[in-house]
């Protein structure tokens, strides 16, 4: 009996498509949005390096490269294989060398390092004196090609040679006149810092605003972020650009630390934190109070941010009443288009939770709101800076709207069918989103969702996309679905359901409908293929050679029946058998070798599942735990079973290799780490297993070797 | 003839109680008020300037740079940046931290380069210094390494017309005293973090106690250095394990943290409760590389309460009188200055 000792723990996964375990994780995303995340980044760096891609072509010059500069002594220009470099040289562009000479010497000339010879004050004072002469040079350059880039250089030799008036003399009296360029934006960045320097703290922050520089804001701010700060920054400028990061800032994080301490409750009685999570709720009353203040008062230049930031504060502290009237103004307030958007995407947020009527006005308006969002999606510049991807604000809003808002909220209402739909149309989209550019979203909620529907909920869901939806929101989704759209995927999931609910005869009408060309394309074919349930598990362990390939990709097997078929038909006689001769007990231990093997712990799992895996059964809604069944079955057998001999033992077997919920033995250590064995003697487990030990003793030297050899029977007794 | 062996006996009683009294003599160059300036850049913002003036502090030790270990090599590591500032009117004591593992390595060579450093910067800025100072959380097992170095540092800044100092640990008294003119013993980091029983672990005058008996006799002359900073003490939810010392995070943060008015096992109010998950760039105390900051740990602020302050002044002064002729604060900040009274520095510079 070793083979039913040793439970396997190597998940077999027979198609991988459906491992998805669900429900997804998914962040619960920012909603709110009044910058582009972009702006919290290093972006303002990627148009340098395009100029230098531009210039030693794209296929030669690498950001590594750029930043390799600094590595070049000016003494190596003509020697160095650094392809920007190599491009000035090869194509005699002296204007570009004697740029390239000047940036090579700036860069060469960084602070003193940490290194154990420290500069005399004469090395400090060459320092000194070739960054002077850089700044010379660099403004004496009397072309136009190059001009931008002179003046970035001046003001960088300014900055490093600690002049920051000299720098907020030069920019404003020189650079700030050119056109705008990637040159002047990092001239600027630097001007602000000369700013900060001399005190003039506000209007580096202006700078910083009109540049979109939100990371050097969110420096500035490190010790506002809280409503004080807030109020502070508003008092000292109602307008101030900062205001955008500590107001989004505030609703996206404070919000989300009353979320964080609500959940934190729910797990832990915490006086503390109770006090806590009171003192957070204030806080965001109050926010939300000088929000409406601040839009009455009329000074800002973007009431819809307040409104909005208002209303969606409301929302997410659960003030359902106050919340709509706010959403539904702050959309017809004045701010930047982005301020628009984001009012727009916060009202179609908190409407989604709290609008309770399934009306056809709420379908239609909230199908105009996600074709909308749709449309941000597309617009939303996703690859914009010098390093990588970051994400696209309305997608993950728009991921988080169907699947954690309007599935539940359409299950919830019965409106089952349209969820579903509207799961699946999402999962598509994001599934033709996806790509290196853009980022890949987690997908798989649609699959899970089915495999979690029963039978009854299928058939309602199938019947709708049949007939092609009930309303303009269901058309909408059920045009956009993906996923197996041939009819034979919901027939075969189907019959399958039923069979996992014990429908055996609903169930043989689906699956016959099925051929064995379709399911040979499934991962399971490969055990259907190889496996027999009319053998009994107890007796016979089906072991099917497996590649570990097999958890990467299905490997499908031709087969020439539909298992599933016979399987009911085999069920289904068995049932009848037992129903006419109650009391058979040979009939009723053959339906129950029949259920275990269908059930999780039998070989023939693929008849009721897609996928095995080693961390249990999967608890599915209107499931028939076929296995107690067979337990059922088994007890009746026994107790019919009369003077045959051969049956009983077997009867007697199958019941103590059957693992039960609760376990026949435990083990523990004691204080001295010794094992100590604990059995649980009302299990039903040890009850099945000192009855074979009973039967075993009563017939020894007469029992089956199946008995005589069992380790298990033998570490029993 | 009584008379004379009356004023033999007091003559003789005179030598011995002064011989008794003889301790290893003064700090050289002792002001009554000096700081330590820990920072990576010299910059003093007004209310530093005006607390240097308004207390008469004469003598600022400056962390000039680290001596860490990278690539097997002991090297300098975050020199300061600024020099050029440094007020006029105050003597500058050019400090050098050193890892102690750094002792290992190079360790024939680290005096030679260390001294010629510190003279350079000194030169370069215009910095007229008289000694030099080295940090080191010296063990007994790498005592002798050190010691070593110290030696050679010696004749080296003696050679300059230099003094040589140490900072002193109050675990260290217990071992022989580094050859060095002078030593400042640190009171503070006198408890341990990782234990939450209702102690300061910068300063509680209970850690000091026991070590009080080993002042007097301790062979080299001594001032002492009080601490006048905080810790921002990052505690795990339910088992309460250490997990990180917070840098500048702003405890102000209500996106973060809330203030909390007491806590049962701290005898400070400063508690705060952290309400949001996050990721922290500080160290953990393993060492692995992140912390993270979860929604019910703890941040405990510790601050030496004045009154641990100046019972261990007192305390000290006591078992070695003398030792607050020169006194030291820990560290010039006036972020973190700004919490005490100027009356206790007044009472810690003027006892």
């Amino acid at each position: 009996m070793k083979r039913f000792s040793i439970l396997s723990i190597v998940a077999l996964a027979a198609w991988t498509a459906v491992m998805a375990c669900g429900p997804w994780a998914r962040p619960d995303y920012y909603v709110f949005s009044v910058y582009h995340r972009s702006q919290l980044s290093d972006a303002a760096l990627k148009p340098m390096y395009d100029f230098w891609q531009q210039y030693g072509g794209a296929d030669n010059v690498s950001t590594w490269d750029v930043d390799g500069l600094s590595r070049v002594s000016p003494d190596e220009l003509q020697t160095t294989d650094n392809p920007i470099v190599q491009a000035a040289r090869t194509r005699g562009d002296s204007e570009m060398m004697a740029y390239l000479r000047q940036l090579t010497s700036y860069l060469q000339l960084a602070e003193p390092a940490d290194t154990w010879d420290y500069p005399s004050r004469s090395q400090q004072a060459d320092r000194k004196a070739r960054l002077q002469a850089i700044e010379q040079a660099a403004c004496a350059y009397k072309g136009s090609r190059l001009r931008d880039q002179y003046a970035l250089l001046t003001v960088r030799a300014l900055t490093r040679l600690g002049d920051a008036p000299g720098v907020i003399d030069y920019w404003e009296k020189t650079f700030s006149r050119r056109p705008q360029s990637v040159y002047s934006d990092m001239a600027r960045g630097l001007y602000a810092w000369a700013l900060i320097s001399q005190g003039r703290q506000r209007d580096a922050i202006n700078v910083y605003g009109e540049m979109g520089d939100m990371t050097s804001i969110k420096w500035l701010m490190e010790k506002k972020r809280n409503l004080r700060g807030i109020r502070d920054e508003y008092a000292a400028d109602p307008n101030s650009p900062a205001l955008l990061f500590l107001v989004q800032d505030f609703v996206n994080n404070t919000v989300d630390s009353y979320t964080h301490q609500r959940a934190f409750l729910a797990h832990y009685d915490d006086e503390e934190m109770s006090a806590a999570t009171a003192q957070t709720q204030v806080e965001i009353t109050d926010f939300i109070k000088f929000c409406r203040q601040v839009v009455d008062q009329g000074k800002t230049r973007c009431p819809s941010m307040w409104m909005a930031a208002a209303g969606f504060a409301a929302y997410k502290v659960g003030d359902t009443a106050q919340c709509m009237p706010l959403l539904n103004r702050a959309v017809t307030l004045d701010g930047t288009p982005r301020m628009l958007d984001n009012a727009r995407v916060c009202r179609m947020v908190a409407s989604a939770a709290v609008e309770h009527d399934l009306t056809v006005g709420y379908d239609n308006r909230l199908l105009g709101e996600l074709k909308w969002l749709r449309s941000k999606v597309e617009s939303e510049p996703t690859l914009d800076n010098a390093y990588g991807f970051h994400g696209n604000h309305y997608m993950e809003v728009l991921s988080n709207l169907v699947y954690d808002r309007l599935v539940p909220f359409y299950q919830e209402h019965g409106g089952a069918s349209t969820a579903a739909a509207l799961c699946g149309a999402q999962q598509a989209y994001e599934r033709s989103y996806n790509s290196e550019d853009n980022g890949y979203y987690a997908n798989g909620d649609y699959d899970y969702l089915l495999d979690r529907m029963t039978s009854q909920e299928m058939i309602n869901y199938r019947a709708m996309i049949l007939r092609g939806g009930d309303g303009d929101l269901d058309r909408w989704a059920i045009a956009q679905l993906d996923t197996d759209n041939d009819p034979l995927y919901f027939i075969d999931r189907i019959g399958t359901k039923l069979m996992r609910e014990g429908e055996f005869r609903q169930a043989l009408e689906w699956v016959e409908q099925v051929p064995a060309s379709y399911v040979s394309q499934q991962g399971i074919s490969r055990y259907m293929a190889r496996r027999d349930y009319t053998l009994d598990r107890w007796f016979v362990r089906q072991v099917v050679d497996r590649d570990w390939n097999d958890i990467y990709e299905p490997t499908p097997t031709a087969l020439y029946s539909n298992q599933k078929v016979n399987y009911c038909r085999d069920v289904l006689a068995a049932q009848k058998t037992v129903n006419d001769n109650p009391n058979d007990a040979t009939a009723l231990y053959r339906l129950a070798s029949l259920y275990y093997q269908a059930s999780w712990w039998g070989d023939c799992w693929y008849l009721t599942n897609y996928s095995w895996s080693g961390a249990g059964p999967q608890d599915y809604p209107m499931q028939k735990d076929l296995r107690m069944e067979a337990v059922a079955l088994l007890l009746r057998a026994k107790a019919n079973v009369g003077k045959d001999r051969d049956l009983r033992q077997a009867i007697l077997y199958a019941l103590a290799f059957i693992p039960y919920d609760t376990p026949y033995v435990t083990y523990e250590y004691d204080a001295d780490y010794n094992l100590i064995t604990k059995y649980n003697y009302d299990s039903p487990g040890y009850k099945a297993l000192a009855e074979l030990a009973d039967f075993y003793a009563a017939n020894r030297g007469n029992v089956a070797p199946y008995i005589s050899r069992c380790d298990v029977l033998k570490n029993f007794m | 003839m009584g008379i004379r062996v009356f004023y033999i006996l007091a003559a003789a009683l005179t030598v011995a109680l002064a011989a008794c009294n003889r301790g290893p003599g003064d700090v050289p160059g002792a002001v009554p008020a000096a700081v330590y300036y820990w920072r990576t850049t010299m910059s003093l913002d007004s209310a530093e300037r005006a607390f240097l003036t308004r207390h008469h502090v004469e003598k600022m030790y400056v962390r000039f740079f680290d001596v860490v270990l990278r690539g097997g090599h002991a090297v300098p590591n975050a020199t300061i940046t600024g020099l050029d500032s440094v007020p006029p009117g105050v003597e500058v004591v050019p400090t050098v931290f050193i890892m102690e593992n750094s002792l290992r390595a190079d360790s024939a060579l680290l005096p030679g380069l260390l001294v010629k450093r510190v003279k350079q910067m000194c030169e370069t800025h215009g910095i007229a210094a008289r000694e030099l100072q080295v940090d080191c959380d010296w063990t007994l097992r790498s005592m002798p390494l050190y010691y070593k170095m110290l030696e050679a540092m010696r004749s080296q800044t003696g050679a300059l017309g230099w003094r040589l100092s140490a900072t002193v640990r109050l675990h260290q008294l217990s071992m022989p005293a580094p050859p060095v003119d002078y030593g400042v013993l640190m009171i503070y980091n006198t408890g341990d973090v990782r234990r939450r029983d209702g102690t300061d672990p910068i300063l509680d005058a209970r850690h000091v106690a026991p070590y009080l008996r080993r002042l007097a006799d301790y062979p080299l002359p001594l001032c002492a250095a009080y601490p006048c900073f905080t810790w921002q003490l990052l505690y795990a939810h339910g088992d309460g394990h250490f997990k990180a010392i917070l840098r500048d995070d702003d405890l102000g943060d209500t996106t973060r943290f809330r203030g909390i008015s007491t806590l049962n096992s701290q005898p400070l109010n400063l508690s705060y409760l952290v309400t949001r998950n996050s990721e922290l760039p500080e160290s953990n105390s393993d060492g692995s590389a992140s912390t993270r900051m979860m929604v019910g740990d703890t941040v405990v602020v510790a601050r030496p309460t004045e009154h641990d302050i100046l019972a261990t002044r007192d305390a000290l002064e006591a078992h070695r009188p003398g030792i607050n002729r020169q006194v030291v604060l820990y560290s010039m900040n006036s972020n973190q200055m700004k919490h005490y009274n100027d009356s206790l520095y007044e009472k810690i510079f003027n006892p």
